[in-house]
C-alpha cells in the first residue's frame, strides 16, 4: 500500500459535501431519480479518488471533521454542510465512519442501498447497533462504521443542532435589544456600532447555516415592540435574500445592520399615531412619512466609519420608496434604488402584510401576500429581487400554516430541493391531550408528488396562523 | 513533553513580542516586518511539529495546547488581555497559515488594541471580516452588561405568544378573517417557472450586485443631499453638512472628482432650491463652500496631482473649481505656476476671474505678494475682469517695484477698452526705459487726440535739457505718429525756436519735431521741412534736409 497523501483541503470538503448531497437526495428520492444517480455519481467519483491510495476515515472529533486524519479547517461557505452531517452523525451515534478501497468495486445499486441504511438508522433505538448489522446482511464491506468514543462525548460541545436554536434564539432578542438601545442611546449622544456589526456577522452566519430556520422565525410577533420585532423580522427576510442572490459576506452584514436600522426614526413617531386607530390626519400622516429621514439622522450620529455609514444609510432611507420612485420621502436627486434599498423594501413590505396591525382590520396569509405584491412587480418592487425573494419562500412561504388534502395541518419548514419551490418539507401539527399543538411527523411533498398516484399528498390551503392559534416560530426553534 | 511545554511557552512569548513591536513600530519598519518574518518561521515549523497552534484565553491564565503559557490577570494593553476584552475565548493558528495572514491579524488586534467608549468594531468584527482561512476563533457574543438583565426577560419565550395574550386577536377571530379571503389564492395556478430568472435578468442581478460591492459607491451621495432639503432644523443641516464634508475629503484624496462635485453641485442646487427655510440654514451651507475651499483640503493637495490628472479628472476639476469662493484665489493662483498642461492653466484661469469678478477684494493683498511671478500671472488675469475693477488694480502695479510687471501693467491697461491714454501716460516718467517705451508704443500706434494732446503738453513743459535725449527723440516719433494736423503749429515753433544755438540738449527736441513732422505724414508737416530747409541757419537746414530725405523715402508717392 503506498504512502498516503495529504489529502487536499478543497478535495476533503467536497467529499463532505457530495456524501451530504447523497445522503439528502437519497432520503428524498427514489433510486432511480437521475438527482440520486447524479449525487451517487459525483460521490463515488470522490471516494474512488480518496481510496486510491488506501482506506480513509472520516472521523467525527470535538465537533470537527477529520478526513484521513487530518482536521478539515472551518469554511463559512461549508458551515451548512458541517453543521448538518455533525447533526447526522450525532443523532445515529458515529464517531467514524471508515471507507475501504474496495468501493472502487461497489455497485450504484449498493452504494444507494448503504446510504438508505444510514438515513433510517435513525428510526431504531439502537441506531449503529442497527446499521452494523444492517450493512453486514446486504454484504456492504467497503463501509464501516463506529461509535463515538467515550473522550469524545465528554469533549464534544453540545448538540450542534440544540446549539444552532439556541445562538439563533439569542441573537434574535439581542437584535431587538440593540435596535431599543440605539434607538434610545442615539439621541443622547454618540454611539458605537460594534454590538450591532457583531449581531450583524452573528446573524449572516446563522443564515449562512439555516437560512429556512432564519426566515421560519420572522413569525415571531410581539406586539408591545412591535417596531423592534419588526424590524428583526425584515433583517432576517433581508438577509436571507441577500444570501439567495449570492451577496458576499461583507455585503450581507450591511444588509443586516440597515435591515436593524430601517426603522429607527419610527421611534420618534409617537405611539398613539403610530398605533392609531382609524385614518390618521395629513399632520400625523407627515410625521410617519418623515421617519426614513428622521432614522437617517439618526444614522448619521452612529460612531462608524465612513465606509461603513455610507453602506448603511441607503437602504433606511429607501425602504419605502418604490422603483418607479413613487413613496416617500420625496427625492430630488436619488434617481434610482440600491440593492439594499429594493431589498428591504420587499422584506418590509412582506413582513408588515403577514402581520396584524391594529392599523388594519385586516392581514393576510403569506401566500395571499406574495400574490399582491407580485401584482406590483416592476412598479412597487424589482422584478428580479421579487422573483428570487419569492423563489426563496416558496411559494407556500417557509412559515405557513398549510392544510393538506387529507385534512392535517402543517407547518411549511423549507424547501430543501432548489428546483422544487411548490412542495416543500412540511411538519404536520397534532393536537396534544390539553389540546395544544404538538410537532408530527415531517413529510417533504416533493417525495410524494406524483400526481398520477392516488392519495398523493398536497397542499390545498394556507391558514393565518391566528386562526388556530399556532406559533410557528416555536416549532422552528424546537421549542415545540 | 517538557520539550514541548517549552516550545510552546518559547512561541507564545515569540508572539508577544512580535505584538509589541508592532505597536511600537510603523507599518513596514524593518524591525516589525522582521519580527513578523522570524514569528511566521517559528510558527510554521511548530505547527508542522506539533499541529494546529491553539491559544486559549481566560481571564487569569493563558494556555497553548493546554500548556500554561501565561498567569494571572494580562496586563492592559498586551495580546491576552486585549483578546479576552473583546471576548475570544481562543484564537487558533493551523496549517498552511500565510505570512499575509499573520500581518493582517497582528495588525488587527493592534489598531483595535484601545478602544473607545462606544467603538465602530472591535478585533472581533475585523476577524470576521477578514474571513481567513488559517485563523479560526471562538469569540463569546458581546452582551453589555446593563442589557443582558433585560435580555433575559426578553427572551421569556412565553412572554411573546402574542396571539394568546393580544386582545385584538381575539377580535378577529370572530370576524370574517383575511385568512379566509386568502384562501382563494389557487397558488397551484401558479407556475413556479414564472419565478426562475430569464438570462438577460440573471446577468442584470449580478450587475446590480456587482454595483453594491462596488469599494467606494458614491449612491448614498444623493441621498444625503436629498435629505438635506427635507430637514428643517438647523442642527440637522450642521450634522449632514459634516458628514458631506468628511465624504467630500474622503473622495477627494481618492482623486474621485465626479463625487466630490456631485457633493458640491448638490450643495448648490439646495441651496438655489427654495426650499432652503432659513437665511441661517442657507448661511450653513454657504460657509461649508468656504471650508471646502482651504488650502490643505481643496487646493494644497491639488498640487502634487495636478500634472497627472486624466482628462475626466480635469473636467471634474473644472466643476469643482468654479464652486470655490473668491478667497480660493490666492492658492488658484500659486497652481498657475506649477507649469501645469495648458488645459489646466486655461481651467484655473477661468475659475480665477469668475471668483474675481464675484469679490476682487483678495487682489489688494495679491497685489503684494512677494512672488513676482504669481503678480506677471496676475497682471494677464487683471485684464479680463470687469473694466473699474482690472483698472484700479492695474494702475497699482504700474507702480510696482518690478520694472517687467510695470511695464506689463501699463501694456495691459493701454490694451483695455476705451481710451486709456491718459492713464498710462501718467507713468510716461517711469525711470524704466522699457516701460516708457512701452506706453509711447501703444500711443503711436494710431492717430488719436488725446495722445496728441498728451504729448505735445508733456514736450512743451519737459525740461529738456534734463531730460535723456533719446526719451525725447521717442516723444516726439511717437507725437508724430499718433498726431495731426494740430501738431504742426507746436512743431514749427520748436524746429524755428531761436535760441536753437543754446545747447545740444535743444538740438534734440529740434530734430525731434523734424522727426515728428516726418512721421505726421501730411502735406502742412512737409511744408514746413521745405520752409527748415530754406533757412538762413545752416544747422536748421541740415535737420530739415536730412527729415526731408527720410520724409521723401518713407512718402513716396504722397507728395
Amino acid at each position: 500500500m503506498s504512502e498516503r497523501k495529504s489529502i487536499p483541503e478543497r478535495l476533503g470538503h467536497d467529499f463532505l459535501r457530495a456524501l451530504y448531497h447523497t445522503i439528502n437526495t437519497v432520503r428524498m428520492y427514489q433510486d432511480n431519480n437521475q438527482l440520486v444517480q447524479n449525487s451517487v455519481l459525483a460521490f463515488t467519483a470522490l471516494l474512488n479518488e480518496l481510496t486510491a491510495s488506501g482506506d480513509i476515515s472520516l472521523l467525527l472529533y470535538r465537533s470537527r471533521f477529520h478526513l484521513g486524519g487530518e482536521k478539515l479547517p472551518y469554511r463559512r461557505n461549508a458551515a451548512v454542510v458541517l453543521y448538518n452531517m455533525m447533526e447526522f452523525f450525532s443523532k445515529r451515534g458515529i464517531g467514524s465512519v471508515n471507507f475501504s478501497s474496495a468501493s472502487i468495486d461497489a455497485s450504484q445499486e449498493n452504494i444507494i442501498t448503504s446510504i438508505r441504511l444510514f438515513n433510517d438508522a435513525v428510526r431504531y433505538p439502537n441506531h449503529l447497533e442497527w446499521l452494523e448489522q444492517k450493512l453486514q446482511e446486504h454484504h456492504i464491506a467497503w463501509v464501516q462504521v463506529f461509535p463515538r468514543q467515550n473522550e469524545d462525548e465528554m469533549l464534544v460541545d453540545e448538540n450542534p443542532e440544540e446549539q444552532k436554536f439556541e445562538k439563533a434564539r439569542k441573537n434574535y432578542f439581542l437584535a431587538v435589544e440593540s435596535v431599543r438601545e440605539v434607538a434610545t442611546k442615539v439621541s443622547q449622544g454618540m454611539v458605537g456600532v460594534r454590538r450591532c456589526r457583531r449581531l450583524a456577522q452573528n446573524i449572516v452566519d446563522l443564515v449562512q447555516v439555516d437560512s429556512a430556520l432564519m426566515i421560519g422565525m420572522t413569525t415571531i410577533r410581539d406586539y408591545d415592540d412591535y417596531t423592534y420585532t419588526h424590524s428583526v423580522n425584515v433583517t432576517l427576510l433581508a438577509t436571507c435574500l441577500g444570501r439567495h442572490i449570492e451577496l458576499s459576506d461583507i455585503a450581507l452584514e450591511h444588509l443586516t445592520i440597515c435591515g436593524l436600522f430601517h426603522d429607527l426614526g419610527k421611534v420618534d413617531v409617537p405611539k398613539e399615531i403610530l398605533f392609531k386607530h382609524g385614518e390618521l390626519t395629513n399632520g400625523e400622516w407627515d410625521l410617519i412619512k418623515a421617519h426614513p429621514v428622521t432614522g437617517v439622522r439618526k444614522i448619521l450620529m452612529l460612531n462608524a466609519n465612513p465606509e461603513l455609514r455610507s453602506k448603511i444609510i441607503l437602504g433606511p432611507f429607501e425602504h419605502h420608496l418604490n422603483v418607479d420612485m413613487t413613496g416617500y420621502p420625496h427625492t430630488m436627486f436619488t434617481d434610482n434604488l440600491s440593492l439594499i434599498g429594493k431589498i428591504l423594501h420587499i422584506a418590509d413590505v412582506y413582513e408588515a402584510m403577514t402581520h396584524e396591525r391594529v392599523y388594519r382590520t385586516n392581514y393576510f396569509a403569506p401566500d395571499a401576500v406574495l400574490k399582491k405584491m407580485w401584482e406590483e412587480a416592476g412598479k412597487s418592487f424589482d422584478r428580479i429581487l421579487l422573483k428570487r425573494f419569492i423563489h426563496m419562500m416558496g411559494l407556500y412561504p417557509i412559515g405557513s400554516v398549510v392544510e393538506l388534502n387529507d385534512g392535517r395541518i402543517g407547518l411549511v419548514m423549507d424547501y430543501p430541493d432548489e428546483n422544487e419551490r411548490m412542495r416543500p418539507l412540511v411538519l404536520t401539527l397534532v393536537h396534544d391531550d390539553a389540546g395544544n399543538w404538538q410537532r408530527g411527523e415531517s413529510i417533504y411533498l416533493a417525495d410524494q408528488a406524483i400526481p398520477e398516484e392516488p392519495g398523493h399528498l398536497n397542499i390545498t390551503r394556507v391558514i393565518p396562523p391566528a386562526k388556530l392559534r399556532v406559533n410557528p416560530a416555536e416549532f422552528f426553534l424546537h421549542i415545540k | 513533553m517538557i520539550q514541548r511545554s517549552d516550545e510552546n511557552k518559547k512561541l507564545f512569548a515569540y508572539l508577544l513580542l512580535t505584538c509589541k513591536n508592532v505597536s511600537l513600530y510603523p507599518e513596514g519598519h524593518s524591525i516589525s516586518t522582521n519580527a513578523i518574518h522570524q514569528f511566521h518561521e517559528m510558527l510554521t515549523a511548530h505547527i508542522r511539529l506539533h499541529g494546529d497552534f491553539k491559544i486559549e484565553i481566560e481571564k487569569d491564565h493563558v494556555t497553548c495546547q493546554g500548556v500554561e503559557v501565561q498567569k494571572g490577570t494580562a496586563e492592559e494593553g498586551t495580546l491576552p488581555f486585549t483578546l479576552f476584552r473583546d471576548g475570544i475565548r481562543w484564537l487558533e493558528f493551523t496549517d498552511g497559515i500565510t505570512l499575509e495572514e499573520i500581518r493582517d491579524v497582528l495588525s488587527i488586534i493592534h489598531r483595535y488594541s484601545i478602544l473607545t467608549a462606544e467603538p465602530e468594531g472591535d478585533i472581533v468584527t475585523a476577524f470576521w471580516e477578514s474571513h481567513f482561512d488559517h485563523v479560526l476563533y471562538q469569540a463569546d457574543d458581546y452582551v453589555a452588561e446593563q442589557t443582558s438583565e433585560s435580555i433575559d426577560s426578553l427572551a421569556q419565550w412565553d412572554d411573546l405568544h402574542g396571539m394568546e395574550e393580544e386582545p385584538e386577536a381575539g377580535r378577529e377571530e370572530n370576524q370574517a378573517s383575511p385568512g379566509e379571503a386568502t384562501e382563494a389564492v389557487d397558488m397551484a395556478a401558479i407556475n413556479p417557472d414564472d419565478f426562475l430568472l430569464t438570462p438577460e435578468e440573471k446577468i442584470e442581478l449580478q450587475e446590480m450586485i456587482a454595483r453594491e460591492e462596488k469599494a467606494s459607491a458614491s449612491e448614498h451621495l444623493k441621498m444625503l443631499l436629498d435629505i438635506l432639503i427635507q430637514f428643517q432644523e438647523e442642527k440637522d443641516y450642521t450634522l449632514v453638512l459634516s458628514v458631506l464634508s468628511e465624504e467630500f475629503d474622503a473622495f477627494y484624496s481618492r482623486r474621485d472628482f465626479d463625487a466630490a462635485l456631485m457633493i458640491l453641485d448638490g450643495l448648490r442646487k439646495v441651496l438655489h432650491s427654495g426650499k432652503i427655510n432659513t437665511a441661517r440654514t442657507a448661511a450653513l451651507i454657504e460657509s461649508y463652500y468656504k471650508e471646502i475651499s482651504s488650502d490643505a483640503r481643496c487646493l494644497k493637495p491639488l498640487e502634487d496631482i495636478w500634472s497627472a490628472l486624466n482628462a475626466r479628472q480635469i473636467e471634474a476639476m473644472k466643476g469643482i473649481l468654479q464652486h470655490l469662493p473668491p478667497k480660493a484665489v490666492p492658492a488658484l493662483m500659486r497652481l498657475l505656476l506649477l507649469g501645469q498642461p495648458s488645459q489646466l492653466e486655461q481651467i484655473a484661469n477661468d475659475s480665477i476671474i469668475a471668483l474675481l469678478n464675484q469679490d476682487a477684494g483678495c487682489l489688494a493683498a495679491l497685489i503684494n505678494d512677494p512672488e513676482e511671478r504669481l503678480i506677471e500671472k496676475l497682471v494677464l488675469l487683471l485684464s479680463r475682469l470687469k473694466k473699474e475693477v482690472s483698472l484700479k488694480y492695474l494702475l497699482k502695479l504700474a507702480r510696482h517695484s518690478s520694472a517687467a510687471i510695470r511695464r506689463m501693467a501699463v501694456r495691459a491697461i493701454g490694451l483695455m477698452p476705451g481710451d486709456q491714454m491718459a492713464a498710462i501716460f501718467e507713468f510716461i516718467s517711469d525711470a524704466d526705459a522699457s516701460v516708457r517705451q512701452a506706453i509711447l508704443t501703444h500711443m503711436g500706434q494710431s492717430r488719436n487726440e488725446t495722445a496728441e494732446d498728451l504729448l505735445m503738453k508733456y514736450l512743451k513743459n519737459l525740461n529738456v535739457g534734463a531730460t535723456r535725449a533719446d526719451h525725447v527723440m521717442e516723444c516726439f516719433r511717437t507725437l508724430g505718429r499718433c498726431g495731426s494736423v494740430r501738431s504742426v503749429p507746436f512743431l514749427r515753433a520748436t524746429l524755428f525756436h531761436r535760441k536753437w544755438l543754446a545747447g545740444f540738449q535743444k538740438s534734440a527736441a529740434r530734430e525731434g519735431a523734424a522727426l515728428a513732422l516726418v512721421e505726421l505724414k501730411i502735406p502742412e508737416a512737409r511744408e514746413v521741412i521745405e520752409t527748415a530747409g530754406r533757412s538762413f541757419y545752416p544747422g536748421l537746414r541740415g535737420i530739415a534736409r536730412r527729415a526731408g530725405s527720410e520724409f521723401f523715402q518713407n512718402n513716396s508717392g504722397r507728395k
